[in-house]
């Protein structure tokens, strides 16, 4: 018996059928448009492929035999690299083995081998367990060269450290310019030639001159690493579009980051439409079976994220699960006091921003969009200014105990009230603003030098390496839209190396914009975590009681001499 | 057990949910570990069916979205009936902090659970 017909076409399977094998299909196939009409498209991919012969198999359908064949290679392909996928994760076969100059680690070494296995992985492993040495390892193999690098504009010379320690056979070249050169340059000092000109082995980039670039890069690199993949969740820019290129054209693609999305659930389509293409059907289809409709939150992010670990395309191990633990890190948020003054002050340009921003009236659209940016720097640089004050007296509470400190910010005028109270500890910046090389300078200053405060931008120091050997004390002196972003900054100090329980404090003010920010943030922090970690725990204790901070203060004013009587009660 | 030592000790726990059925479970979790008796559920009428009921009847509702105003309206029926001695809310929404202290005669606080969302 036959129940309708089945073909391939330009990427889809396009499947005529009985009505009532219509309904049967929509259901079995979530994804699939759901409105009423006389075929179901299903993209193609080696899931997809699978999942239809099984149906097929309950309602066989008339196929050509060309298309019949692709859909057995599709299943066939499926349960293959599924099967190596499970033996590799269940440790029933050995990683691969990358002969590098220092040896990789094991789970380093599988998240390697597993990137082989389906060309492409997004690896969350938490923050400071050595992705790095994870993207170099399949660089130990000559048909993975040439490979690309990109990452942040603060971290081409991290990697170039890390490259020369685990591989130094490897010739490196950091791209120098947004526009492209001859990348085999022929030195000649006279009539000879100064050596054998040769391509690099691994070109690095960040993100930004990927898109000058990619003309020449594309089908030239057979490995791509994209570090800090966060950087590719939105589609809409030049860089999405260069690293979509490049990455189509070459063999294996691998995504690093311990926070690969900073907003809601479907910025993971962005993200792995780059490492996996079409792993997750289109966008549509991934928006209908994941989002309910919903134009960007995932409905159930657990469901989500054991699909993506099951299937091969996300790994993510936490500290514990490598053995690689840490002394806990102690959470603390603490309110501060404001100076209502500044937000009295922006009262009048508010309100008119926010009449705007929810007027209802469709002709304000574009408006609406330009109010609700200016709205959110006026309301977060108004409270990150209220609270600058009382920031920096808690940041010198923590000085004065001897500790040398971290303290991210968002606003140039909140650095100026922060660097002006404080500068008795010689605080130096590492934002936007400052060049590579002043980057360094001041990394190297608070690491070896006098400097004991080191202000860093919210979102300037992901990936950065090397604080945490000197420094064990953060403190986010301003909130930053996304859960993502705290947590990368708190990774700047709990990470290997780390020798010292680490302290992160987080202030918050009661006014302005604060509260609503945190409320923002604890549903995108849902949307994050029950992707990456479904087995999470519900609760963790916390390592120490509220009253902390009071202890601290206690023994500041103590330190400072000034007597203050505390009821015993009151430190609980 | 007063409603300041209960919130208190939630206080002391971090909870990762994507749902208030989650949050409701963190909870329990806690409760449990803390010895402290609850009924979840618990059923004062038809409509009126609280997440947590102690034993000396403080009751625990717990609220991730909505609004202050059907908030209000369901505490304050909850408030009318003996049973209940004090209630609290425990949550994320930044209007939990507009709560009046007391409703129809009964002691209401609200627990913001600020560290469970950074």
């Amino acid at each position: 018996m036959i129940f309708g017909k089945i073909r391939y076409n330009g990427g889809w399977w396009v499947v005529t059928c009985e009505a009532h094998v219509r309904t049967k299909l929509k259901r079995l196939f979530p994804q699939v448009n759901q409105r009423a009409g006389e075929t179901i498209e299903i993209s193609h991919n080696d899931e997809n492929c699978r999942d239809l012969l099984w149906f097929l198999a309950r309602y066989p359908m008339a196929a050509e035999r060309r298309d019949r064949d692709r859909l057995r290679k599709g299943s066939a392909n499926h349960v293959e690299l599924q099967s190596q996928v499970t033996a590799l994760l269940e440790h029933r076969r050995p990683p691969d083995d990358f002969s590098l100059a220092l040896p990789a680690r094991e789970y380093q070494q599988v998240a390697a081998s597993l990137a082989f296995i389906k060309s492409g992985l997004l690896c969350a492993d938490a923050v400071g367990l050595g992705k790095t040495v994870t993207g170099i390892c399949p660089m130990a193999k000559a048909d993975h060269l040439p490979a690309l690098v990109v990452t942040l504009t603060h971290l081409p010379s991290q990697w170039a450290a890390e490259l020369n320690r685990f591989a130094p056979g490897l010739k490196v070249h950091i791209l120098r310019s947004g526009k492209p050169y001859d990348l085999v340059k022929i030195h000649q000092r006279g009539m000879f030639l100064e050596d054998e000109p040769r391509m690099a082995d691994v070109i690095i980039s960040n993100y930004h001159k990927l898109h000058g670039w990619a003309d020449v890069l594309a089908g030239l690199v057979r490995y791509v690493v994209f570090d800090e993949v966060q950087e590719l969740r939105h589609t809409d820019s030049n860089k999405y579009a260069a690293a979509r290129f490049i990455a189509e054209k070459a063999r294996i693609r691998v995504g690093l980051s311990a926070t690969p999305i900073y907003g809601y659930g479907v910025e993971f389509f962005n993200v792995i439409e780059i490492l996996r293409p079409g792993a997750l059907g289109t966008r549509e289809e991934f928006l209908r079976e994941w989002c309910n409709g919903d134009e960007k939150k995932i409905t159930d992010p657990k469901a989500f994220g054991e699909y993506l670990r099951r299937e091969g395309i996300m790994i993510r191990r936490t500290r514990k699960e490598v053995g690689r633990e840490l002394p806990p890190v102690t959470k603390i948020v603490h309110i501060v006091d404001c100076d209502t003054k500044e937000l009295d002050r922006i009262k009048g340009s508010a309100v008119e921003l926010a009449k705007t921003i929810l007027a209802a009236q469709q002709n304000y659209k574009g408006e609406k969009f330009l109010a609700s940016g200016k709205f959110d720097m006026l309301m977060r640089q108004a409270t990150g200014i209220a609270k600058a004050p009382y920031v920096a007296e808690f940041v010198r509470m923590l000085l004065e105990s001897g500790e040398k400190v971290v303290l991210y910010g968002w606003h140039r005028e909140v650095y100026g009230i922060w660097l002006e109270q404080l500068k008795e500890y010689k605080p130096l910046l590492y934002t936007g603003s400052e060049s590579p090389k002043q980057k360094d300078e001041a990394k190297k200053a608070f690491i070896e030098g006098d400097c004991r405060l080191l202000i860093i931008s919210l979102r300037a120091g992901a990936g950065l390496d090397g604080l945490q050997k000197v420094c064990s004390v953060g403190v986010i002196g301003e909130l930053d839209w996304s859960p993502g972003v705290h947590e990368q900054n708190i990774g700047r100090i709990d990470r290997d190396g780390q020798p010292d329980p680490v302290m992160a404090y987080i202030l918050l003010a009661e006014e302005g914009s604060d509260p609503i920010i945190a409320d923002i943030l604890g549903i995108k922090r849902g949307q994050i975590e029950g992707v990456r970690d479904p087995d999470a725990e519900l609760i963790e204790k916390l390592e120490t009681d509220p009253g902390n901070v009071k202890r601290l203060a206690e023994a500041y004013l103590k330190k400072v001499g000034v007597h203050v009587e505390v009821p015993e009660e009151e430190l609980v | 057990m007063t409603l300041t030592e209960l919130s208190k000790t939630i206080t002391r726990y971090r909870f990762t949910f994507t749902s208030e059925k989650e949050l409701q479970n963190g909870i329990a979790t806690a409760l449990i570990k803390e010895k402290i008796p609850h009924l979840r559920e618990f059923v004062l009428n038809v409509t009126d069916r609280p997440d947590f009921m102690l034993y000396d009847g403080i009751v625990i509702e717990v609220k991730i979205k909505g609004s202050l105003a059907d908030l209000l309206r369901q505490a304050t029926r909850y408030a009318g009936y003996d049973q209940v001695t004090g209630i609290l809310v425990v949550g994320t929404p930044h209007w939990l902090s507009r709560i009046p202290a007391t409703l129809a005669g009964k002691p209401v606080r609200a627990l913001r659970l600020i560290g469970s969302m950074l």
